[in-house]
């Protein structure tokens, strides 16, 4: 059991964790022709099968049973704060696996010439708001409200002690929703983390209907004609957005520090983080000479970099990689989509320079507080 | 157009979804009532309700009882049945006189009407009158008018009268018939009113004594939802609006509503109640409205912490005083530690701690022992040498100085002492650096014994040199004891080789440990030391408040030579470690890379030979120590507290201590670290390990901890954390704090100047002190025998005076002068009040102001009395003094009382200047009573006897009096008023005390030996 639990804590290190979600993401959910190649050879589509659901179901909900044997585990997850994010991991896997399970079926339904509606034989497309569509709401509503009562009598109102500005709670965390948000200020300046990306992932979600607007498989659940939409939606939604979130919540300690579900939160635990930018990197690691105190002539690298990054790599994966999207969006489409794509990017990028070169920031002019 | 009857699901499977749905919603309604309802304190009020109905039960059934046992009560209840007998035989009577009075009655409710109407036209007529004049009307008519209505008016009030006369004639008729019945119930009911009471308030918790309609009331009150309007068990609660709980920034008014579940705090009676119905047990002090901290004013939480809105077990932050009650509590109530309050209750040991936040300004502090001990502990361990704590921020070092101490001692001691000063003797407040748990490893310890080395060096290379006076005659040892003894060292010293008491360490014990334990001191110091020391004390070291004695050179030198004869020989004959000189280095160089680089450290290293070396590290080592914080040395004049201020130290957030290893082992509170803290206080620098042992976390030697050890019993160990946990941030008003009137102020400041220099060693004070005592009773066993020694009262007179009514009794110029320049008093004493020649003007002011205000005497000057020698008072006194035998103990001027010297008592020719007339008029009348076990009696006086006895026996003077107790004290006063003669009488008790001695009846030695010594 406790080496058990060691696996456990060992493989939650974020370096481990993330890298092989990454590597798993988009064989589970093929971005390409490629990876939709491996993944029906693999047969990863059971996953969306309905054994598989309660195969799995069962698996989370045996973890979560055996965990709580652990009281480490248990004080994280018992915390009447934490309860929702627990329901969250159900409630996510679910819905994911329901709509992966209706698209994979539509898909064979249309490969069999068959309807895709999805449950009335007929007429197409139409629910009644009254009675049918208020009522449901109105049970669900009846329902939820019990719901709620039985939680707040059975799990009582996380209050603590008076609040002391001078004594703040070690882990601080934010709103189990911008816990992600969070989560990144570990690797970008705060001005970055706090107000640029969140505008730009507001953004993005507002471009997504003018950028993707191919018909096919549109207005019902599919996934072979729309593989890399799904996949990109799905890799920022469940990778960077509620991976981040769980991972705020059940992994970060006290200083931020990371902590395995089973490992005690320990507030002395210490992590050896000297982090250096990237100019200190040329000029003082490969070149052996003193920061120029020029900040231009300093920081000249980090900018011919993230230029490169944004001005070259677009029209190169153009003619590359991405030259059947370029070739449907048109340029204009595809610089958004691009530039977007880069940014969202920019995230696993900065992790993985921090966990293998301690890097801080690829520009970093704290004189003008521009970091990035 | 619309199909009403187009639907896609299927209606009827909805409705069901619908009606289940409803139904679990309505059943989850019935849960939240239910939850909402059941309150965990409810159960105790149910509890307490039972018990205390039978409790009132048993109170009545008590009463009853005595009633049937009152033989007036009985009485009385017989002639009430012959009272009613009476009136049942005149029930016709009585029938017909209400009959009557009914009948006159409505007549005169009828008239009454009649007149009243008649009154209001009145009225009008004269309103029409007024007009008249006005000239709006005929005067005339409106005279006539107005007369005939005040006629008819008076007429019908006369007819009211008569009527209201007839009615109360008929009414006292009655009241005469009902007069022996009244009286008797009016007798009875005084006598039955307590049992009425209780009955009444039965009447009121019991249901099964109520009426129907209260039964039914008494259901309904305390139904779900019903409850809200008046319900027999609610929260009870105390607002205390201008005390406030202190929400950071924030201030909300306390609210305690801890008598919910201890519903009889306050209640009389419940005193062996199980708990929560316990009644407080100082309810005198505490909680009772009568007392001086009522709950109204006070709540519960700012005594006794706690979250007093709570109103569950574990909410309310109760705390256990030991493991075994928190294991009773898991098991009964689930308890755990309310982790999220910063201010949980506090264990019942330290919960005098709470009385520090309003009480801190006086020493000590009444009815807290364990709070007084533990300020106690703290000035004499001298924490605050160390620990910032601002109540002591102007108190001298609590250490011996040490800038001579190579003329008071050897290296040698000086070495093995700073290495183990218990092993040296006992019950030392100086506290244990070395050897402890994290540094009892061998390296730890071979540089330990270099650094001690280190630390001597430094000390004796910078001790300035102490001209001391040769000791001119050699002193005898014998007679040195019986001085040590007798002369009052007793009471700030101790002479002991271990603890000879098993009593628990209090307040008043610690009045002997004002000074070392003379134990050894030959080890420790030679002879012309001492003897120097105990004369001037000053001259070694100016800080001490070491008095003097006045010690002639004779008594210096056998004191002196007493002293020395005793030697720890075991302690003497321990070898110290050689110096090691690469341990040495090791040492000055873990100091020099503090702010050196490695080169400069070498270059340094080199040049320097090892005296520098050894004084280099000696002072590093005595900062590092700390050892500045209690000596007087050279070189740290300005050095600044080596330990954490602890001036808040109550208040601090319990994340601020660091628990380390042992978060485990203790219970997560603050009183619980610092009482490990104070137990053993390198202990956070330890890893448990299995079976008890440590290992040393990784640390180097000057990264570790290095508060000493003061080897502190668990009394002590409370005191102190009681104390600690006293020195809170909270703001009190002023309304909550004692008064700050002239006279508290004046008697704070004072109890603290008699604590400063320990007056109540020797001295009793209303019952406080005289810690001398004891040593008195030996010294009385040397001398005489032991059961002289076990008389009480016989010790008490060879005590230093009690001082009780000192304000009352002295006069304030003269107790200046006597302070200044004590002179002979008591000429059996043999203890001496020392010249405290360390106290200021300032302070012997407030001392003598402290005693007056005490004692309500707040005059600085008076009249002075004149006597006349011919006044008939004057006279009557000699006769009364005379005939009172005042001569058998009381010097008068040279004149030496005739009994024997053991009971000799004050020159009364001292008295004028001395004493206030007005007290000693009081004292003369009862003389036990001011003074509890003085050995005056009061002076007879004939107030009882016939005159002609009176004239026949003790002359005209006194008879003129007739007996008044008053004027023939006065004559007394009068007497000693006029009375001159020498003042000094120390020659001639000494003489008398040599040839004869002190006249105890049995004296087996020769008290010459002790006596040559005058």
């Amino acid at each position: 059991m406790e080496s058990f639990k060691h696996i456990i804590d060992t493989i939650s290190n974020p370096t481990i964790l993330f890298t092989s979600t990454l590597i798993i993401f988009f064989f589970i959910f093929p971005i390409n022709d490629w990876f939709d190649k491996w993944n029906r050879r693999l047969k990863l589509y059971v996953l969306w099968s309905k054994k598989s659901m309660l195969l799995a179901a069962i698996l989370m909900a045996a973890f979560f049973l055996f965990g709580l044997t652990d009281p480490d585990f248990r004080s994280i997850v018992l915390k009447p704060d934490n309860v929702p994010i627990s329901g969250l991991i159900f409630l996510v896997y679910f819905f994911t696996w329901l709509s992966m399970h209706q698209a994979y079926e539509n898909d064979a339904r249309l490969e069999r010439g068959e309807s895709i509606d999805e449950r009335y034989e007929a007429p197409n497309d139409k629910v009644l708001v009254w009675p049918d569509l208020v009522y449901i709401e109105f049970i669900s509503l009846i329902l939820c409200s019990a719901f709620l009562l039985v939680w707040s009598i059975g799990l009582q109102a996380p209050i603590e002690e008076p609040a002391n500005p001078t004594e703040s709670p070690n882990p601080a965390k934010a709103p189990w929703y911008f816990l992600g948000l969070q989560e990144m200020l570990v690797y970008f300046d705060p001005w970055m983390a706090g107000v640029v990306l969140p505008s730009l992932i507001i953004v993005g979600l507002i471009a997504i209907p003018y950028i993707d607007n191919e018909p096919a498989g549109s207005g019902y659940y599919s996934f072979k004609n729309r593989k890399l939409s799904i996949a990109l939606f799905m890799f920022g939604w469940l990778v960077l957005w509620d991976m981040l979130i769980i991972v705020g919540t059940v992994l970060r300690g006290p200083n931020w520090n990371f902590f395995g579900p089973f490992e005690y939160w320990d507030i002395h635990k210490l992590e050896a983080l000297t982090n250096i930018n990237l100019s200190e990197f040329i000029y003082i690691k490969w070149m052996n000479t003193g920061l120029p105190n020029n900040i231009l002539l300093r920081e000249i690298w980090g900018i011919f970099l993230l230029l490169g990054y944004f001005l070259i790599l677009p029209p190169l994966l153009a003619r590359t990689m991405c030259k059947k999207i370029y070739e449907r969006l048109g340029s204009f489409k595809y610089s958004i989509f691009i530039v977007l794509i880069l940014i969202a990017l920019t995230l696993p990028i900065k992790m993985y320079l921090r966990w293998m070169f301690n890097m801080k920031y690829i520009i970093s002019i704290p004189e003008y507080f521009f970091n990035f | 157009m619309i199909d009403q009857q187009e639907r896609y699901y299927n209606i009827l499977k909805l409705n069901r979804w619908f009606a289940i749905s409803s139904i679990i919603f309505a059943a989850i309604w019935l849960i939240v009532f239910a939850d909402d309802y059941n309150r965990p304190w409810k159960k105790f009020q149910k509890a307490f309700r039972i018990l205390e109905t039978e409790h009132i039960k048993n109170d009545v059934s008590l009463l009853e009882n005595n009633l049937q046992n009152n033989s007036e009560y009985l009485n009385l209840v017989e002639s009430l049945t012959t009272a009613e007998k009476f009136l049942k035989e005149k029930t016709d009577e009585i029938d017909q006189l209400e009959q009557k009075i009914d009948e006159y009655e409505a007549q005169k409710y009828s008239i009454n009407q009649k007149y009243q109407f008649a009154k209001a036209e009145y009225d009008v007529a004269k309103y029409e009158m007024d007009q008249a004049n006005h000239g709006y009307g005929d005067i005339e008519v409106a005279i006539k008018k107005l007369n005939e209505l005040d006629h008819l008016a008076s007429g019908y009030k006369l007819d009211l009268e008569e009527i209201d006369k007839t009615i109360s004639g008929f009414n006292g008729q009655l009241k005469l018939l009902y007069t022996d019945k009244k009286s008797i119930n009016d007798q009875l009911s005084i006598i039955t009113r307590k049992k009425d009471l209780k009955s009444r308030k039965l009447s009121k918790v019991d249901p099964e004594s109520m009426t129907f309609s209260n039964k039914i009331a008494n259901i309904v009150r305390d139904l779900p939802i019903l409850d809200f309007i008046d319900p027999y068990y609610e929260i009870k609660q105390v607002v205390v609006s201008d005390l406030e709980e202190d929400l950071v920034f924030m201030g909300m008014p306390k609210v305690d509503r801890c008598m919910t579940c201890h519903v009889s705090i306050d209640k009389k009676g419940f005193e062996d109640a199980p708990q929560p119905f316990t009644t407080h047990p100082k309810l005198d002090l505490m909680v009772g409205a009568n007392s001086n901290h009522p709950l109204s004013e006070y709540g519960c939480t700012s005594c006794h912490s706690g979250r007093g809105r709570g109103t569950g077990f574990i909410t309310t932050a109760h705390s256990p005083s030991s493991d075994e009650q928190a294991q009773e509590w898991e098991e009964k109530y689930d308890w755990h530690l309310l982790h999220h309050w910063d201010t949980p209750m506090l264990p019942i040991q330290y919960v005098e701690s709470s009385c520090y936040k309003c009480h801190s300004g006086t020493m000590p502090v009444k009815d807290a022992p364990t709070l007084s001990l533990g300020l106690a502990i703290v000035e004499k361990g001298g924490c605050f040498g160390c620990h910032q704590i601002d109540r002591w921020e102007e108190t001298p070092k609590p250490g011996p100085g040490l800038r001579k101490i190579a003329d008071k001692t050897t290296k040698e001691f000086a070495y093995k002492w700073i290495n183990a000063p218990r092993n040296f003797r006992y019950g030392t407040w100086m506290p244990h650096f070395f050897n402890q748990i994290n540094t009892n490893d061998e390296s730890s310890l071979k540089r330990s014994n270099q650094e001690i080395h280190a630390i001597v060096h430094y000390l004796f290379e910078n001790s300035e040199s102490y001209k001391m006076n040769k000791v001119p005659i050699k002193g005898d040892p014998d007679s040195g004891e019986l001085l040590v003894k007798s002369l009052g060292c007793m009471g700030c010293h101790r002479m002991e080789e271990d603890s000879n008491e098993n009593g628990k360490p209090s307040f008043d014990g610690m009045r002997i440990q004002q000074g070392p334990n003379l134990i050894y001191l030959g080890s420790k110091t030679n002879q012309q030391w001492v003897y120097n020391w105990i004369q001037n004390p000053q001259s070694y070291h100016p800080d001490t408040k070491m008095p003097d004695l006045r010690l002639t050179k004779q008594e210096a030198a056998d004191i002196s030579s007493y002293l020395i004869s005793n030697e720890n020989v075991e302690f003497d004959s321990q070898l110290i470690p050689e110096l090691d000189l690469n341990e040495l280095d090791q040492i000055v160089v873990s100091f020099l890379e503090q702010t050196k680089r490695k080169t400069e450290v070498d270059a340094e290293l080199a040049s320097w030979d090892i005296n520098e070396k050894l004084s280099f590290a000696g002072s590093k080592l005595i900062r590092h120590y700390g050892c500045f914080s209690c000596h007087d040395i050279d070189g740290f004049e300005n050095a600044k507290p080596i330990g954490t201020p602890l001036t808040f130290e109550g208040s601090k957030l319990i994340t601020k201590l660091d628990f380390g290893f042992m978060h485990d082992e203790i219970d997560h509170t603050k009183w619980d670290w610092f009482n490990l803290k104070l137990e053993n206080p390198r202990i956070y620098d330890m890893i448990p390990q299995d079976e008890g042992n440590y290992s040393l976390k990784v640390k180097r030697p000057l990264e570790k901890l290095r508060m000493p050890h003061f080897d502190l019993n668990e009394d002590e160990l409370n005191a102190i954390v009681t104390v600690i946990m006293g020195f809170v941030k909270d703001e009190i008003p002023s309304t909550k704090l004692p008064e700050r009137t002239t006279r508290n102020l004046i008697v704070e400041e004072g109890e603290r100047l008699l604590q400063t220099y320990n007056c109540k060693g020797c001295h009793s004070i209303d019952g406080d002190g005289g810690s001398i005592k004891p040593s008195v009773a030996n010294w009385l066993s040397l001398i005489a025998d032991q059961v002289t020694a076990e008389d009480a009262s016989l010790v008490q007179s060879f005590s230093p005076p009690m001082l009780d009514t000192e304000g009352r009794k002295i006069q304030p110029d003269w107790l200046y002068k006597f302070f200044k320049n004590p002179i002979m008093i008591r000429p059996n004493l043999q203890t001496r009040m020392p010249t405290f020649s360390m106290i200021s003007d300032e302070d012997w002011n407030k001392i003598i102001k402290y005693f007056q205000y005490k004692d309500g005497q707040m005059l600085a000057y008076e009249n002075k009395i004149h006597v006349s020698k011919n006044s008939n008072s004057y006279k009557a006194g000699i006769v009364i003094q005379d005939l009172g035998a005042c001569a058998n103990c009381h010097f008068y001027g040279s004149q030496k009382p005739k009994q024997a010297a053991l009971t000799w008592a004050p020159n009364l020719v001292l008295a004028k200047d001395r004493l206030r007339a007005d007290w000693l008029l009081g004292f003369f009348r009862n003389p036990q009573d001011i003074m509890p076990g003085t050995k005056m009696p009061a002076p007879y006086i004939p107030t009882e006897e016939p005159k002609d006895d009176v004239v026949a026996n003790w002359g005209r003077a006194v008879a003129n009096m007739d007996g008044d107790s008053t004027k023939l004290y006065q004559g007394l006063v009068d007497y000693l008023w006029e009375l001159h003669g020498k003042e000094d009488i120390t020659r001639i008790v000494q003489d008398h005390l040599k040839e004869v001695g002190y006249g105890f009846i049995i004296e087996e030695e020769d008290e010459d030996d002790w006596g040559d010594d005058w």
